[in-house]
């Protein structure tokens, strides 16, 4: 049970305690001469051409519409988890979610260049990204604080997953007429790594007669992942041995995908743009090297009427929180996966009697099932020497309310930039955020001419 | 001015944010106290329950040899234990082992006007009558025999004997010639002829033989020495003389070659005698007892906690006086408690079996009904004093029997057995404090009362003491078997563990003499473990 337990909150910690994270960097939506502007809306072009290597754009983005402060409590001196006894159930459910997510998307750009054409501006990038989330109802948590209770209890799925990608993408801008602006990029996506296990509909029922436990479940892993099976203590069946998982063999190329980003922008007025974009919409079919599934119920009733006769080694009823995650090993299979996409939409204003300074307004919305989330955000650039750029940002939305701020220094051909978004007030000393929260980081180089 | 407040404006707003962040000290996950507990509105957890745990199986986890336990058809257990015992005797056959040869030498004279001469003169007879005994000669043999034989009558004998006849001139031994062995051999001819005949100790030839050459063998069989009567200071002897009369010719065909006396030799040779049977009488005197004790397994009993005492106890013998005289045979049981007879039945006294008789009888032991030993041990005593009784020298003579002694059994007050079933795995891996309920039907059907107590194993499978003793289980019997619903708290700590639980069950004895059987014993069902509190870990 405890390993049930510390598994869980090993997952949430780790993902909170990502600390390099930003899906794409919001701020930059008010940023002046931000090299990767078109990653927010692929129709925004350059007035200039460029190239970046290596370490040219690392944008990391960690969310969680709950902090560290749902789940550690300060008491008498010393950080506690919910399920300490000195924490109330309501003290402890208060700070969850129906859903509590936690998610982290990366992307280093390994190699990009953007030049101009006819009317038109042109990108090639090469990309490694990353999507990990894991889902954890707060019915979980109130199962192991509380308990069964004695009618049935349900627990909706629980969810993680993780997959890594390269992503070779070719963007196209072009403006029609004085005012629109149109682009769109198509990416060829190459899955390396991938991993999703999920739990669905887990109900317990657990009284003095019997413990029945149901739920049906998948584990889907590709890329150079490869796990044996053994025969499970509590069921019989052949599960994999999670213990066996090797990473040195398996598939090179775990998938293949498409992707795409569209956008438009729209010049209203002398200084006042409206634009939107589609990003990141498309998938991979992952061809998986382990492939099992949970399904069915585990009914437990004791131990039989022998427990005089049975070893020490027999079930006991952990056994059956156990199966859960005992998934067994289906043959041959591929899955399409759809990655998580944002759709987002914004007004940006010059200021007319200050043209190096602007305001303006950016909704974001991202498409990830339960762990979708929408954020509002406020802000303002500057340039105020040829230098230097500034921008600056509040939002409000899933994960709270967050600040943000890019810098930007141009240096002859050289362009430095680094920002963030959503800074939180509070962090724990491993530099976790206490509350919801979603941090984005955005740093590069890039050479412009 | 307008300008440059707007870009310090900008410029701070950008900055701020930066310096607002900080980290909370009270959120140092070095300091996390992983400490959780688990279901704090509680949680029930069926556990499930035991098979019927016999008395044997208790016994046997008790190390008690169930070798002789049988279960009657009505499920009652017994306790059985048969054994044998013999006291068995035989007289040895003897052997006479240095046998002397015996031989007649007789010369018989020849006229000499007969001697060397031609059959073709005239006035020679045809036939020369020799005439006349050939004499007589002594036959001598004997041996030792065990030294109680009295008057021995005869002895059978497998040997044969060899008659040799010797002449250095062909001789006619005229028809009804008799050579006459000693009475006390019996022979027989080995190769019948009809030259000869065998009758009674004497050879006769039935008609005329001529024995022309120099070696003339007859084949005996030696079957039996009659030897009543010459027993002397325990020595067999054979003393007797060979007698050969009758007359013999030579004829005219051989006169050329007869010498003026010719010499007749008998030579008579017997094979090394061994004797296998005998009658004999023997001067019988014999006593024995015989003592068997039954201890070793109801001192295994006792000695591990269950003091067994007998609701019934019965004793069957079955005995064969195989012995050629009647003996007197006495039976008696005791029980030995500290080595101290504590009680005693007599089964038979001077109970007399006739040679060649059997005796089967069933004993009811009443007398040690309710009584625990230690030992049980059963005294058999046979004897006689016949005198002189026959027997047969090489045969075996024995008194034999079995018996079984068998009782239901039931158990004292002095009685206390501790069964303990295996680990029982409830997952449970306790840190801290927790409040657990071990709840569960106790199914008596042992007339026994009994307590069960609770002890912790930890996870790695070493016991952390006993957590909780229950109240008294009420004893129960095979018809109406007694329910005893339990509530055991244990009250876990951070220092006791029960990952796993033992149930240990502390079997009392009882006033109650009722009789154990297969189908008592105790049951444990519905248990469950109850967590009002949860479950710390």
């Amino acid at each position: 049970m405890k390993k049930i337990f510390i598994t869980i909150a090993a997952a949430a910690a780790a993902l909170l305690s990502i600390e390099a994270s930003a899906q794409n960097n919001l701020t930059g939506f008010f940023l002046d001469n931000y090299a990767y502007g078109y990653k927010l809306n692929p129709a925004q072009a350059n007035d200039y051409a460029f190239f970046g290597l290596a370490v040219n754009n690392l944008n990391a983005s960690v969310s969680s519409n709950v902090g560290a402060g749902a789940f550690f409590f300060p008491n008498g001196g010393k950080l506690v988890t919910g399920l300490n006894s000195a924490i109330s159930k309501d003290q402890f459910m208060k700070g969850l979610k129906p859903v509590n997510s936690f998610g982290t998307d990366i992307s280093e750009t390994l190699f990009a260049v953007g030049f101009k054409g006819k009317n038109s501006y042109h990108t090639i990038e090469l990309n490694l990204r990353s999507n990990e989330d894991a889902r954890l109802p707060k019915e979980l948590f109130e199962f192991l604080k509380a308990g069964p209770g004695t009618g049935t209890f349900n627990i909706p799925q629980v969810s993680a997953s993780a997959y890594s990608f390269a992503e070779l993408a070719y963007g196209y801008s072009t403006k029609i007429g004085d005012k629109l602006s149109i682009g769109g990029r198509a990416k060829l996506l190459l899955g390396i790594e991938g991993a999703d296990i999920r739990l669905n509909n887990l109900s317990v029922q657990a009284n003095e007669q019997a413990w029945r436990i149901t739920s049906t479940g998948t584990l889907a892993v590709s890329g150079a992942v490869e796990m044996t099976t053994t025969t499970s203590v509590s069921s019989g069946k052949t599960i994999y041995d999670y213990n066996s998982m090797r990473f040195d063999s398996g598939n090179i190329i775990a998938g293949f995908g498409f992707g795409l980003d569209l956008g438009a922008t729209y010049e209203v007025m002398d200084g006042l743009t409206v634009s939107a974009a589609l990003l990141d919409f498309g998938g991979i079919s992952w061809k998986n090297n382990i492939y099992g599934t949970a399904s069915g119920s585990w009914d437990y009733t004791g131990m039989g009427d022998n427990i005089n006769e049975s070893s020490g080694s027999a079930k006991n009823p952990m056994d059956g929180l156990v199966s859960m995650i005992e998934f067994s090993k289906v043959s041959g299979s591929s899955s399409f996966k759809m990655n998580p996409f944002t759709l987002n939409g914004g007004v940006r204003y010059r200021l007319p009697f200050y043209d190096k300074a602007n305001v303006g307004l950016i909704a974001n919305h991202r498409f990830n099932g339960t762990a979708s989330w929408t954020e509002v955000r406020l802000g303002a650039g500057i340039t105020p020497v040829k230098l230097v750029s500034l921008a600056v940002s509040a939002g409000m939305g899933t994960f709270g309310f967050g600040f943000g701020a890019n810098l930007d220094l141009h240096l002859g051909p050289v362009n430095i930039f680094v920002g963030a978004d959503s800074l939180t007030p509070k962090l724990t000393k491993e530099f976790i955020p206490v509350n919801a929260s979603r941090f984005t980081l955005n740093a590069g180089l890039t050479f412009c001419f | 001015m307008y300008k440059h407040f707007i870009r310090i404006a900008l410029s701070v707003l950008v900055i701020a944010p930066l310096l607002v962040a900080c980290t909370d000290d009270k959120y140092d996950l070095n300091k996390l106290d992983t400490t959780v507990t688990l279901f704090e509105d509680g949680v029930s957890m069926p556990i499930g329950g035991t098979s019927l745990i016999t008395l044997k199986e208790i016994l046997q986890q008790a190390g008690v040899s169930m070798d002789n336990f049988v279960t009657d058809p009505d499920g009652t257990y017994r306790f059985s234990y048969s054994g044998n015992f013999a006291e068995a005797f035989s007289i040895p056959g003897t052997s006479f082992s240095d046998i002397e040869e015996t031989s007649i030498d007789y010369a018989i004279n020849v006229p000499g006007e007969y001697a060397g001469i031609s059959t073709s003169l005239p006035g020679v007879p045809d036939e020369i009558d020799l005439g006349g005994v050939f004499g007589n000669g002594p036959i001598k043999f004997d041996a030792e025999l065990p030294q109680y034989v009295s008057d021995v009558k005869y002895a059978d004998v497998s040997s044969t004997a060899t008659l040799t006849l010797t002449m250095n001139q062909p001789v006619y031994v005229k028809k009804g010639f008799e050579i006459t062995f000693p009475e006390a051999m019996e022979m027989e001819l080995a190769n019948p002829s009809e030259d000869y005949s065998f009758t009674g100790s004497t050879l006769k030839f039935e008609k005329d033989v001529k024995l022309t050459s120099s070696v003339y063998t007859i084949n005996l069989n030696l079957k039996r020495i009659k030897t009543e009567g010459l027993v002397s200071g325990g020595k067999i002897v054979v003393d007797k003389t060979i007698n050969a009369n009758g007359s013999s010719s030579v004829r005219k065909e051989d006169y050329s070659t007869v010498p003026s006396s010719i010499n007749f030799h008998l030579n008579f040779a017997v094979a090394p005698i061994t004797i296998s049977k005998v009658n004999a009488s023997v001067d019988y005197s014999y006593a024995t007892v015989i003592n068997k004790s039954l201890n070793e397994d109801l001192y295994q009993l006792n000695k591990e906690g269950i003091y067994v005492s007998f609701a019934d106890p019965a004793l069957s013998l079955n005995i064969t006086n195989g012995c050629p005289v009647a003996v007197n045979f006495n039976a008696a049981m005791d029980m030995l408690k500290n080595d101290v007879v504590v009680k005693k039945q007599t089964l038979e006294t001077d109970k007399a079996i006739p040679a060649g008789g059997k005796l089967d009888s069933n004993y009811k032991l009443t007398e040690l009904t309710g009584v625990t030993p230690d030992v049980i041990r059963a005294d058999f005593d046979v004897n006689t004093d016949a005198g002189f009784i026959d027997l047969t020298l090489g045969s075996n003579y024995s008194f034999e029997g079995g018996y079984t002694f068998s009782t239901a059994i039931s158990v004292d007050p002095s009685t206390h057995v501790v069964y303990e079933t295996n680990p029982i795995n409830l997952g449970l891996d306790n840190k801290g404090d927790a409040k657990v309920t071990i709840s569960m039907d106790v199914i008596n059907s042992l007339p026994l009362s009994m307590v069960l107590t609770v002890i912790g194993v930890d996870a790695n499978g070493n016991r952390t003491g006993n957590l909780a003793t229950s109240s008294a289980i009420q004893p129960g019997t095979l018809g109406t078997p007694v329910t005893t619903k339990l509530d055991i708290d244990l009250d876990l700590q951070k220092t006791v563990s029960a990952n796993s639980i033992i149930l240990q069950i502390d079997l009392l004895g009882t006033s109650n003499s009722t009789a154990l059987g297969e189908r008592q014993g105790v049951q444990i069902k519905n248990i469950v473990a109850k967590l009002p509190n949860g479950l710390t870990i």
